[in-house]
Protein backbone atom coordinates (compact mmCIF):
# COMPACT_ATOMS: atom_id res chain seq x y z
CA UNK A 1 0.00 0.00 0.00
CA UNK A 2 2.73 2.33 0.79
CA UNK A 3 4.34 1.20 -2.01
CA UNK A 4 1.76 2.13 -4.38
CA UNK A 5 1.29 5.23 -2.25
CA UNK A 6 4.62 6.09 -3.19
CA UNK A 7 4.34 5.19 -7.02
CA UNK A 8 1.52 7.49 -7.12
CA UNK A 9 3.19 10.09 -5.39
CA UNK A 10 6.26 9.81 -7.70
CA UNK A 11 4.44 9.83 -10.36
CA UNK A 12 5.83 12.88 -13.14
CA UNK A 13 3.52 13.49 -16.14
CA UNK A 14 5.32 12.42 -19.52
CA UNK A 15 7.88 11.01 -17.92
CA UNK A 16 7.01 8.08 -16.43
CA UNK A 17 4.11 5.51 -16.97
CA UNK A 18 1.00 6.43 -15.92
CA UNK A 19 -0.69 3.73 -13.69
CA UNK A 20 -3.65 2.84 -15.66
CA UNK A 21 -3.33 -0.99 -15.66
CA UNK A 22 -6.64 -1.24 -14.11
CA UNK A 23 -8.54 1.47 -16.50
CA UNK A 24 -6.29 1.20 -19.75
CA UNK A 25 -9.57 0.21 -21.63
CA UNK A 26 -10.98 3.54 -20.75
CA UNK A 27 -8.33 5.27 -22.73
CA UNK A 28 -10.77 4.78 -25.78
CA UNK A 29 -12.52 7.86 -25.11
CA UNK A 30 -9.69 10.46 -25.60
CA UNK A 31 -8.68 8.27 -28.62
CA UNK A 32 -11.32 8.17 -30.41
CA UNK A 33 -12.14 11.86 -29.81
CA UNK A 34 -8.75 13.15 -30.65
CA UNK A 35 -8.58 11.24 -34.10
CA UNK A 36 -12.17 11.80 -34.68
CA UNK A 37 -10.94 15.99 -34.39
CA UNK A 38 -8.00 15.23 -36.33
CA UNK A 39 -9.80 13.07 -39.37
CA UNK A 40 -12.80 15.49 -38.88
CA UNK A 41 -10.55 18.73 -39.23
CA UNK A 42 -9.36 17.61 -43.26
CA UNK A 43 -12.65 15.91 -44.28
CA UNK A 44 -15.28 18.62 -43.31
CA UNK A 45 -16.24 21.61 -46.03
CA UNK A 46 -17.29 23.77 -43.09
CA UNK A 47 -15.25 24.04 -40.19
CA UNK A 48 -18.02 24.92 -38.39
CA UNK A 49 -19.53 22.18 -38.48
CA UNK A 50 -16.66 20.73 -36.84
CA UNK A 51 -17.53 19.70 -33.52
CA UNK A 52 -20.41 17.91 -34.50
CA UNK A 53 -18.88 15.89 -37.01
CA UNK A 54 -15.67 14.92 -34.50
CA UNK A 55 -18.61 14.34 -31.78
CA UNK A 56 -20.80 11.47 -34.01
CA UNK A 57 -17.26 10.18 -35.24
CA UNK A 58 -16.34 9.66 -31.74
CA UNK A 59 -18.91 8.15 -31.16
CA UNK A 60 -19.29 6.06 -33.90
CA UNK A 61 -15.58 4.54 -33.35
CA UNK A 62 -16.21 4.15 -29.36
CA UNK A 63 -19.67 1.80 -30.60
CA UNK A 64 -17.49 0.00 -33.06
CA UNK A 65 -14.97 -1.01 -30.97
CA UNK A 66 -17.71 -2.67 -28.49
CA UNK A 67 -19.14 -4.45 -31.57
CA UNK A 68 -15.67 -5.74 -32.05
CA UNK A 69 -15.21 -6.08 -28.80
CA UNK A 70 -18.59 -8.04 -28.21
CA UNK A 71 -18.36 -10.36 -31.36
CA UNK A 72 -15.33 -11.35 -30.51
CA UNK A 73 -16.10 -12.78 -26.70
CA UNK A 74 -18.89 -14.40 -28.77
CA UNK A 75 -17.20 -15.44 -30.84
CA UNK A 76 -14.20 -16.69 -28.54
CA UNK A 77 -17.08 -18.19 -25.88
CA UNK A 78 -19.68 -19.51 -27.51
CA UNK A 79 -19.45 -20.48 -31.31
CA UNK A 80 -15.90 -21.71 -31.12
CA UNK A 81 -16.93 -24.14 -27.96
CA UNK A 82 -20.19 -25.55 -29.63
CA UNK A 83 -18.22 -25.98 -32.81
CA UNK A 84 -15.16 -27.98 -30.85
CA UNK A 85 -17.84 -29.81 -29.48
CA UNK A 86 -19.44 -30.61 -32.97
CA UNK A 87 -16.05 -31.86 -34.50
CA UNK A 88 -15.64 -34.41 -31.31
CA UNK B 1 -10.98 29.50 -69.11
CA UNK B 2 -12.57 28.48 -66.23
CA UNK B 3 -14.83 30.50 -64.35
CA UNK B 4 -14.00 29.00 -61.26
CA UNK B 5 -11.20 31.55 -59.75
CA UNK B 6 -7.81 30.19 -58.73
CA UNK B 7 -7.20 29.89 -54.74
CA UNK B 8 -5.85 32.89 -53.20
CA UNK B 9 -1.91 32.37 -52.51
CA UNK B 10 -0.18 31.44 -49.47
CA UNK B 11 0.46 35.18 -48.44
CA UNK B 12 -3.05 36.03 -49.74
CA UNK B 13 -4.32 39.12 -47.22
CA UNK B 14 -6.79 37.48 -44.62
CA UNK B 15 -9.09 40.46 -44.75
CA UNK B 16 -11.04 39.61 -47.95
CA UNK B 17 -14.65 39.77 -47.37
CA UNK B 18 -16.75 37.05 -47.46
CA UNK B 19 -17.83 36.01 -50.99
CA UNK B 20 -20.35 33.17 -52.75
CA UNK B 21 -18.27 30.78 -55.04
CA UNK B 22 -18.33 31.93 -58.62
CA UNK B 23 -21.33 31.10 -60.69
CA UNK B 24 -23.23 31.33 -57.94
CA UNK B 25 -22.68 27.25 -55.95
CA UNK B 26 -21.65 26.40 -52.15
CA UNK B 27 -18.66 28.83 -51.29
CA UNK B 28 -17.34 25.43 -50.03
CA UNK B 29 -17.15 23.82 -53.38
CA UNK B 30 -13.76 22.79 -53.98
CA UNK B 31 -11.23 24.99 -56.71
CA UNK B 32 -8.99 23.19 -58.42
CA UNK B 33 -6.55 20.91 -57.05
CA UNK B 34 -2.80 22.99 -56.58
CA UNK B 35 0.17 21.79 -55.06
CA UNK B 36 1.83 23.55 -52.20
CA UNK B 37 5.02 21.95 -51.41
CA UNK B 38 5.85 24.64 -48.56
CA UNK B 39 2.37 23.71 -46.82
CA UNK B 40 3.26 19.87 -46.77
CA UNK B 41 6.46 20.78 -45.10
CA UNK B 42 5.35 22.96 -42.78
CA UNK B 43 2.52 20.54 -41.77
CA UNK B 44 5.54 18.31 -40.84
CA UNK B 45 7.39 20.65 -38.84
CA UNK B 46 4.17 21.34 -36.96
CA UNK B 47 1.28 20.17 -37.06
CA UNK B 48 -1.04 22.42 -38.33
CA UNK B 49 1.09 24.70 -39.56
CA UNK B 50 0.74 23.59 -43.21
CA UNK B 51 -3.17 24.92 -43.05
CA UNK B 52 -2.09 28.03 -41.19
CA UNK B 53 -0.13 29.05 -44.43
CA UNK B 54 -3.32 28.80 -46.39
CA UNK B 55 -4.83 30.18 -44.27
CA UNK B 56 -6.70 28.45 -42.82
CA UNK B 57 -6.20 28.80 -38.83
CA UNK B 58 -9.40 27.62 -37.40
CA UNK B 59 -8.27 23.81 -39.37
CA UNK B 60 -4.96 24.46 -38.22
CA UNK B 61 -5.86 24.88 -35.01
CA UNK B 62 -8.30 21.12 -35.00
CA UNK B 63 -5.55 19.48 -37.06
CA UNK B 64 -2.96 20.78 -33.67
CA UNK B 65 -5.12 19.47 -31.02
CA UNK B 66 -5.69 16.16 -32.52
CA UNK B 67 -1.70 15.31 -33.32
CA UNK B 68 -0.58 16.88 -30.80
CA UNK B 69 -3.19 15.91 -28.41
CA UNK B 70 -2.62 12.20 -29.47
CA UNK B 71 0.93 12.53 -29.08
CA UNK B 72 1.30 14.55 -26.19
CA UNK B 73 -1.09 12.09 -24.40
CA UNK B 74 0.72 8.91 -26.01
CA UNK B 75 3.73 10.29 -23.47
CA UNK B 76 1.03 11.28 -20.69
CA UNK B 77 -0.11 7.20 -20.56
CA UNK B 78 3.31 6.00 -21.63
CA UNK B 79 6.38 8.06 -19.99
CA UNK B 80 8.99 9.62 -21.79
CA UNK B 81 10.23 5.46 -22.66
CA UNK B 82 7.27 5.58 -25.11
CA UNK B 83 9.19 6.93 -27.85
CA UNK B 84 12.42 4.89 -28.60
CA UNK B 85 14.60 5.14 -31.40
CA UNK B 86 16.72 2.07 -30.19
CA UNK B 87 13.95 -0.09 -28.29
CA UNK B 88 11.31 0.42 -30.44
CA UNK B 89 13.06 1.77 -33.63
CA UNK B 90 9.74 0.34 -35.46
CA UNK B 91 7.42 2.27 -33.85
CA UNK B 92 9.63 5.55 -33.85
CA UNK B 93 9.27 5.33 -37.41
CA UNK B 94 5.45 5.81 -37.10
CA UNK B 95 6.16 8.07 -34.44
CA UNK B 96 8.56 10.18 -36.35
CA UNK B 97 6.11 11.55 -39.01
CA UNK B 98 4.28 13.55 -36.27
CA UNK B 99 7.69 15.46 -36.86
CA UNK B 100 10.18 17.11 -35.01
CA UNK B 101 8.42 16.79 -31.29
CA UNK B 102 9.06 13.26 -31.46
CA UNK B 103 13.00 13.34 -32.77
CA UNK B 104 13.00 15.97 -29.33
CA UNK B 105 11.07 13.55 -26.97
CA UNK B 106 13.43 10.53 -28.38
CA UNK B 107 16.19 12.60 -27.90
CA UNK B 108 14.95 13.19 -24.02
CA UNK B 109 14.41 9.82 -23.47
CA UNK B 110 18.07 8.78 -25.08
CA UNK B 111 20.14 11.60 -23.00
CA UNK B 112 18.28 12.65 -20.18
CA UNK B 113 16.88 9.32 -19.11
CA UNK B 114 17.94 6.05 -20.50
CA UNK B 115 21.37 4.87 -18.85
CA UNK B 116 23.85 2.23 -19.05
CA UNK B 117 23.26 -1.11 -16.84
CA UNK B 118 25.48 -4.25 -16.61
CA UNK B 119 23.25 -7.05 -17.33
CA UNK B 120 23.99 -10.52 -15.21
CA UNK B 121 24.44 -13.24 -18.58
CA UNK B 122 23.91 -16.45 -16.14
CA UNK B 123 27.40 -17.51 -15.56
CA UNK B 124 29.03 -15.03 -18.40
CA UNK B 125 30.76 -11.48 -18.38
CA UNK B 126 28.03 -8.93 -17.91
CA UNK B 127 26.07 -7.21 -20.70
CA UNK B 128 26.31 -3.57 -20.66
CA UNK B 129 22.95 -2.61 -22.22
CA UNK B 130 21.93 1.13 -22.58
CA UNK B 131 18.02 0.85 -21.38
CA UNK B 132 15.10 2.40 -19.51
CA UNK B 133 14.90 2.22 -15.70
CA UNK B 134 13.21 0.05 -13.60
CA UNK B 135 11.00 1.41 -11.13
CA UNK B 136 13.50 0.69 -8.17
CA UNK B 137 16.32 1.95 -9.88
CA UNK B 138 18.28 5.31 -9.71
CA UNK B 139 20.24 7.45 -12.39
CA UNK B 140 23.72 7.97 -11.50
CA UNK B 141 25.89 10.46 -13.52
CA UNK B 142 28.72 9.33 -11.49
CA UNK B 143 30.80 5.70 -13.09
CA UNK B 144 30.05 3.50 -10.60
CA UNK B 145 33.01 1.58 -10.97
CA UNK B 146 35.57 3.17 -13.35
CA UNK B 147 34.59 0.55 -16.00
CA UNK B 148 31.10 1.23 -17.01
CA UNK B 149 29.93 4.52 -19.29
CA UNK B 150 28.08 6.52 -17.97
CA UNK B 151 25.24 7.24 -16.86
CA UNK B 152 24.56 4.56 -15.38
CA UNK B 153 21.31 2.84 -13.36
CA UNK B 154 21.66 1.58 -10.06
CA UNK B 155 19.47 0.37 -7.67
CA UNK B 156 18.29 2.93 -5.01
CA UNK B 157 18.44 1.57 -1.07
CA UNK B 158 15.69 4.18 -0.46
CA UNK B 159 13.37 2.87 -3.49
CA UNK B 160 11.42 -0.55 -2.83
CA UNK B 161 12.83 -1.19 0.43
CA UNK B 162 12.12 2.00 2.60
CA UNK B 163 9.53 3.23 0.39
CA UNK B 164 11.24 6.34 -0.14
CA UNK B 165 13.23 7.87 -2.90
CA UNK B 166 15.95 10.43 -3.38
CA UNK B 167 18.03 11.94 -5.88
CA UNK B 168 17.41 11.50 -9.56
CA UNK B 169 15.70 8.63 -10.85
CA UNK B 170 15.30 7.63 -14.70
CA UNK B 171 12.41 7.19 -16.56
CA UNK B 172 9.86 4.48 -15.38
CA UNK B 173 9.70 1.90 -18.01
CA UNK B 174 6.40 1.45 -19.91
CA UNK B 175 5.24 -1.99 -19.75
CA UNK B 176 1.97 -3.73 -20.66
CA UNK B 177 -0.66 -2.56 -21.96
CA UNK B 178 -0.32 1.02 -20.53
CA UNK B 179 2.90 0.49 -22.76
CA UNK B 180 1.07 -0.62 -26.02
CA UNK B 181 -1.86 2.12 -25.48
CA UNK B 182 0.93 4.77 -25.75
CA UNK B 183 2.46 3.21 -28.37
CA UNK B 184 -0.21 3.47 -30.23
CA UNK B 185 -1.62 7.34 -29.43
CA UNK B 186 1.88 8.38 -30.64
CA UNK B 187 1.55 6.09 -33.67
CA UNK B 188 -1.88 7.63 -34.50
CA UNK B 189 -0.85 10.75 -34.09
CA UNK B 190 2.46 10.33 -36.78
CA UNK B 191 -0.54 9.01 -39.12
CA UNK B 192 -2.79 11.53 -38.39
CA UNK B 193 -0.30 14.22 -39.53
CA UNK B 194 0.81 12.45 -42.75
CA UNK B 195 -3.13 12.75 -43.46
CA UNK B 196 -3.08 16.55 -42.82
CA UNK B 197 0.30 17.04 -44.49
CA UNK B 198 -1.30 15.45 -47.69
CA UNK B 199 -4.40 17.19 -47.05
CA UNK B 200 -2.35 21.13 -46.90
CA UNK B 201 -0.01 20.03 -49.51
CA UNK B 202 -2.96 19.13 -52.30
CA UNK B 203 -5.18 21.93 -50.73
CA UNK B 204 -8.72 22.99 -52.79
CA UNK B 205 -10.24 24.98 -50.06
CA UNK B 206 -10.28 28.74 -49.92
CA UNK B 207 -9.37 30.68 -47.28
CA UNK B 208 -11.14 30.69 -44.39
CA UNK B 209 -11.32 34.59 -44.35
CA UNK B 210 -12.81 34.23 -47.72
CA UNK B 211 -15.53 31.76 -46.59
CA UNK B 212 -16.49 33.03 -43.07
CA UNK B 213 -15.18 37.36 -42.97
CA UNK B 214 -12.45 38.03 -40.83
CA UNK B 215 -13.11 37.29 -36.91
CA UNK B 216 -16.39 35.50 -37.51
CA UNK B 217 -17.07 32.98 -35.11
CA UNK B 218 -17.08 29.39 -35.69
CA UNK B 219 -19.40 28.69 -33.61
Amino acid sequence: MTTMLAYTLAWRPFIDPMNAHDWWFLLIFPVAMLVSIAWKAVRVDDVRRLPRAAGVMTIQVVLAMLGLGLAAYIGLVVVLPILAGLAR
Amino acid sequence: MSDVPPEAPIDAPKTVPPRPAAGGGSPFTPGPERFHPVAGVAAWVLPGLGHVLLGQPRRAAAVAVGVLGLFFGGLLVGGIDTVDSREDRLWFYVHALTGPVAFGADWLNQNRFKAWVLEPTGGGRPLEVFRSSHADEVRVDAPQNGQMPWPVLQRSPQWGDDDRFTGPRGAGKSIGKVNEVALLMCALAGMMNVVALLDAAFNRRRPEAELYGKGASTS
